[in-house]
C-alpha cells in the first residue's frame, strides 16, 4: 500500500478544524495562564534541520475563555519571533494526528511520538517562567517529562 | 540469629592494578578519576573554595593513576559556564588554587590533568543568553537562549581554551583535556542538530570538526608534549532528532586523533538526549560495545571509558580483553572514595556501590551543590560534624531497626567505638529497602548491594545485630540500664486506622506485600490505595507479574514523594504498563467489593479483590514515649522522624552515628 500523502498546508491552514480539536482538549490546557502560547511547527519528516526552519508556524493561544487559533511567518533563525513559550517541532503525520485528536489521544499519543523521535519540544522561555505559568504542570499532565540525565 | 561474617575475597584484579605509561609518563594502575567534580562548592566568580580543596583531597587520595580536575570554564565572560559554582581557568589569578590542587594529585604518585569544559549550548549560565554554532533553540528548560557564533568569536573561543590550558601546564597540571562530548561546545560544533552553519565550520562532517582541529591545534601550540585527552561521544543519543549517528561519531574519533589527540575518552550521550545514558535503568557495562568498537579502529589510541560502569571487576575484565586501556570512573568514586582501594586490596564486599540515583548530577542542575545518596560524608569533608572521630565516652549503644538509616547510625557510632547491639523485628537487615528493592523494575541489584555493605559492615565492626526481636516498653522496662543510648529508627508505616475500612475488606498492607510477607493469587484484580513510592513501586512490579492493577491517589499527579529525577521513570512504568489509575479522588469506603471513590463527578466503586494500602504513610513514632523515661539518651532517626528517600535516611542515620 502506498504510503498516504498528507497534505501539511491544507491541515495547518484548517483554523475551524483546530478550533474545534483544541475546543475539544479542556482539561490538557487548563494549567496555563491565559496569555500563554504554544507554536506547532510542521517540519515534513524532519530532513530539514532545526535551525534552518522558516514558513508558518500554528500557535495555540491561551486566553480567559478558551484557547484560539493563530499563524505566525517567521525566517529562519528567528523562532523568537514566534513570541511562542513551547514550540512542538513535529514531522508531519503527527501534525495530522493533532489536527483529529481527542484530549485522549493527545494525552496518548504525546509522548510516544516524543519517544519515537517524532516531536522535538523546545522550550523557548525561561524555567522559572514555565514554572509560574503553569506550562510544567501542562507537561506533567499529557505526561512528557523532561529528559536528559538528570531529568 | 546473628549476622554471619562474609569471608569471601574480592577477586585480584591484576590488570586494573598494573603499571603502565601514557606518553612519557608512568601511571601507577590503569584507573582514571573521571571529572565527575563539578561540585557547585565553589564561588560565582569561578574561584575555589576550601570545600572544594578538602574534596580535591579526598579525590587525589582515591588511588587512581590518573586524576581528571573537574571542568573549568575557560572565557572571562562565563559564556562557558555550565554551572552556578563552575571554577574559572582564564586567569593568572587562579593559579594558586590549582597548584594545590596539582600538588594534591601528585603528593599521591598520580598523573594531573586539568579539563577544560566550555558548556556552548548549556552555558551562559549568568548571562542570559549562550553560544553555539546556530541558533537551536533548547529542549531543556534549564538552559538560556541560544546566539550564533561568529567567526571572530571562534578565533577568539580557540584563544581562550590555549590560553586556560597554558594555564593549568603552569600550575602543574601535567596534561589538558577538553569537553567534546554531552552536549557542551565542541559536541555542537559536530553535531548536525546544532550545527547548521553554512559557512567553512558547518556541513559535512569534516567541516563541522574544524573547530574541534583548529582548537587541538591552539591547545598544542601553548602545551608543547603535555598530553592532550579529548572527550568524544560513542554515541550522542540525538540521532533521532537529527544529531550525529555513532558512525559520525566513529568518523570524528579518527578526525580527532588525526588532528593530534593523546587520548580518547569515550562517554556517552548529551544532557538532553531522549534516552538515558547513566541512571538506574541503564544495566552497568551497556555501553562497553561503544569501546571495544574505538578500541577496534583506534588501536593505538590509549581509550579511557568507564560511563555507567561501576563495577571494577568487570572493568578489569574489559581491560582484560583488551576493550579499553583506562577504566575512568566517577559517580562510582562519590560513592565510595575507597573503591579503588578496596578493590585492590580485595576487600570490594566493604564498598558502598554508586545506584545510579543521580542525585548528584541532578542537583547541579538546581544550581545545588551536589550530595550523594549513599556517600553522606561527600563535600563535608572539612566539617568535624560529618567526620567519624573516637567517641570522648564510650556508650552502649541500642538501635531499634535494621534499615539503611538506623545501620548508618550503627555503623558510624561503632566505628568511633560505642559497643552497639541492633534489634530488628525481621530475621533480615535492610528493613523497607529490601522491599523496594524486591519490587524494583530497574536494576534491583543496585539496592540490594545497599543492603549486603550493611550485612558485612555489622560483622566489620562488630555490631551485634538480634533478628526477630521487636523491642517493647515492657522489653526495655527489664533491660533498664543496658543500654546508655538508643536510636529509633523503627521506619515508616501505613496508618491503616485513618483509612475507612468495612469489616469485610481484604485490605494488605504495601510494606508487607513488598517484603513478599503475603503472597496474591494470580488472577486478582488488585487496587493499590497510594501512588506514592511504594504503591507505584508496587503496582509496576505486580503489574509486571500479570496481575490486574489500578492505582488510586487522592493527589492530582502520582509520585508525590518520589524524588525528582526517578518521577519521570514511575510515569513510564505506568504508561508503559497500562496500569489504570485513578486521580484525585478521595477514598470513601474500603470493602470487599473494592474501594468506593468521590471526586467533582460523584461517588462510584473501583472493583478489586485485593486491595493494598500504600498510603497515608507516616512515621512509625509508637516507641518514643516510652522509652524516653527508661534511657539516658533517646534519639531518632529516618522515616521514624519523617518519611522521606533514602538519601536523607543515610544522611540521618549517618549524621546522628557521628555525633551520639
Ligand atoms: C556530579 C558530577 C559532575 C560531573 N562533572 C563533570 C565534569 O566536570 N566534566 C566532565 O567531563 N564530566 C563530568 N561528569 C560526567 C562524568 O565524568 C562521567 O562521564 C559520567 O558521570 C559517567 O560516568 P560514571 O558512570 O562513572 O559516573 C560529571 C558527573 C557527575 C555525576
Ligand atoms: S548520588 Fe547516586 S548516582 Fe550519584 S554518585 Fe551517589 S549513588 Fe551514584
Amino acid at each position: 500500500m502506498d504510503a498516504q500523502i498528507i497534505d501539511t498546508e491544507a491541515i495547518l491552514a484548517d483554523r475551524d478544524g483546530w478550533q474545534k480539536m483544541l475546543n475539544g482538549c479542556p482539561k490538557a490546557f487548563s494549567t496555563i495562564d491565559p496569555g500563554g502560547r504554544i507554536g506547532i511547527f510542521a517540519n515534513g519528516d524532519f530532513s530539514t534541520s532545526i535551525a534552518n526552519l522558516d514558513g508558518t508556524m500554528l500557535v495555540w493561544d491561551i486566553a480567559e475563555d478558551g484557547i484560539g487559533v493563530d499563524y505566525v511567518r517567521f525566517k529562519r533563525q528567528h523562532f523568537h519571533r514566534a513570541n511562542v513559550d513551547l514550540l512542538f517541532v513535529v514531522d508531519d503525520d503527527t501534525l495530522q494526528m493533532l489536527h483529529g485528536a481527542t484530549e485522549e489521544v493527545l494525552i496518548e499519543e504525546l509522548v510516544k511520538r516524543a519517544n519515537h523521535g517524532q516531536i522535538i519540544l523546545f522550550f523557548m522561555i525561561g524555567r522559572d517562567d514555565l514554572e509560574d505559568y503553569g506550562y510544567f504542570d501542562f507537561l506533567e499532565v499529557v505526561g512528557l517529562s523532561f529528559l536528559g540525565p538528570c531529568r | 540469629m546473628d549476622a554471619q561474617p562474609n569471608e569471601t575475597q574480592s577477586p585480584e584484579l591484576t590488570k586494573l592494578f598494573e603499571e603502565t605509561t601514557f606518553g612519557k609518563y608512568k601511571i601507577t594502575n590503569r584507573v582514571k578519576y573521571g571529572a565527575c567534580c563539578v561540585s557547585n562548592f565553589n564561588n560565582t566568580d569561578g574561584s575555589i573554595t576550601p570545600r572544594e580543596l578538602a574534596r580535591t583531597k579526598v579525590i587525589a587520595e582515591t588511588g587512581c593513576g590518573i586524576i581528571t580536575n573537574q571542568g573549568a570554564y575557560p572565557d572571562p565572560l562565563g559564556e562557558g559556564k555550565a554551572y552556578y559554582t563552575q571554577i574559572a581557568l582564564y586567569d593568572e589569578k587562579f593559579i594558586p588554587q590549582f597548584e594545590t590542587i596539582a600538588q594534591y594529585i601528585h603528593d599521591n604518585n598520580a598523573l594531573a590533568i586539568q579539563q577544560i569544559l566550555h558548556a556552548g549550548r548549556y552555558g551562559g549560565i549568568d548571562l542570559g543568553y549562550c553560544v553555539q554554532p546556530s541558533v537551536v533553540p533548547q529542549t531543556l528548560p534549564h538552559f538560556r537562549p541560544p546566539r550564533e557564533m561568529t567567526k571572530e568569536d571562534i578565533r577568539e573561543c580557540i584563544a581562550h581554551h590555549a590560553h586556560s590550558s597554558a594555564l593549568a601546564i603552569r600550575a602543574g597540571f601535567d596534561g589538558v583535556e577538553i569537553t567534546s562530548f554531552m552536549g557542551y561546545l565542541l559536541a555542537n560544533f559536530l553535531s548536525s542538530f546544532t550545527n547548521q552553519r553554512t559557512d567553512e565550520y558547518g556541513g559535512s562532517v569534516e567541516n563541522r570538526a574544524r573547530f574541534l582541529v583548529e582548537l587541538i591545534d591552539g591547545i598544542k601550540q601553548e602545551i608543547g608534549d603535555h598530553p592532550l585527552a579529548i572527550r568524544l561521544n560513542g554515541a550522542e543519543l540525538m540521532d533521532q532528532w537529527g544529531g550525529n549517528t555513532v558512525d559520525e561519531c566513529f568518523e570524528i574519533m579518527h578526525i580527532a586523533a588525526d588532528a593530534g589527540m593523546d587520548m580518547l575518552s569515550l562517554t556517552v550521550g548529551w544532557q538532553e538526549a531522549p534516552e538515558s545514558s547513566i541512571g538506574r535503568d541503564v544495566p552497568p557495562g551497556h555501553w562497553n560495545y561503544l569501546a571495544r568498537r574505538a578500541k577496534k579502529e583506534l588501536p593505538d589510541m590509549p581509550l579511557a571509558f568507564g560511563g555507567r560502569l561501576p563495577d571494577p571487576v568487570m572493568a578489569n575484565e574489559c581491560i582484560e580483553n583488551g576493550d579499553f586501556d583506562f577504566w575512568e570512573v566517577c559517580r562510582p568514586l562519590l560513592a565510595d572514595p575507597e573503591l579503588v582501594h578496596k578493590a585492590k586490596e580485595r576487600r570490594l564486599h566493604e564498598a558502598k556501590v554508586c545506584i545510579g540515583s543521580l542525585n548528584c548530577l541532578s542537583r547541579l542542575f538546581r544550581d545545588l551543590p551536589y550530595t550523594c545518596t549513599v556517600n553522606p560524608a561527600l563535600g563535608h569533608e572539612y566539617e568535624p560534624e560529618y567526620n567519624i572521630t573516637p567517641a570522648v565516652t564510650v556508650k552502649r549503644v541500642m538501635v531499634v531497626g535494621a534499615g539503611p538509616s538506623g545501620m548508618e547510625a550503627a555503623i558510624a557510632a561503632s566505628q568511633r567505638g560505642h559497643k552497639v547491639t541492633v534489634f530488628e523485628k525481621s530475621d533480615v537487615i535492610g528493613g523497607a529497602l529490601r522491599g523496594y528493592a524486591a519490587n524494583d523494575l530497574a536494576h534491583p541489584e543496585d539496592l540490594e548491594q545497599i543492603v549486603s555493605y550493611y550485612e558485612v559492615m555489622a560483622v566489620k565492626h562488630n555490631i551485634e545485630v538480634k533478628f526477630n526481636i521487636a523491642p517493647t516498653p515492657k522489653m526495655m522496662r527489664s533491660m533498664l540500664h543496658e543500654y546508655d543510648a538508643v536510636i529509633l529508627a523503627t521506619g515508616a508505616m501505613v496508618d491503616m486506622a485513618s483509612l475507612p475500612i468495612s469489616d469485610d475488606a481484604n485490605l494488605l498492607d504495601a510494606f508487607d506485600v513488598a517484603k513478599g510477607k503475603v503472597e496474591i493469587e494470580k488472577g486478582k484484580s488488585i487496587a493499590v490505595v497510594g501512588g506514592g513510592k511504594i504503591g507505584l513501586t508496587l503496582a509496576e512490579s505486580l503489574k509486571d507479574k500479570g496481575h490486574e492493577v489500578i492505582i488510586i491517589d487522592e493527589h492530582k499527579r502520582l509520585g508525590h514523594d518520589v524524588a525528582p529525577t526517578w518521577k519521570w521513570r514511575h510515569t513510564s512504568w505506568v504508561k508503559e504498563l497500562s496500569i489504570e489509575t485513578v486521580t484525585g479522588v478521595k477514598v470513601k469506603d474500603i470493602s470487599a467489593a473494592g474501594v468506593t471513590v468521590l471526586d467533582a463527578d460523584g461517588e462510584r466503586l473501583v472493583e478489586a479483590n485485593v486491595i493494598i494500602a500504600a498510603s497515608p504513610i507516616r512515621a512509625n513514632q509508637e516507641l518514643f514515649q516510652d522509652f524516653q523515661w527508661m534511657v539516658d539518651e533517646l534519639h531518632g532517626t529516618g522515616d521514624a522522624m519523617v518519611p522521606g528517600d533514602l538519601t536523607l535516611a543515610i544522611l540521618n542515620g549517618y549524621r546522628l552515628g557521628c555525633r551520639i
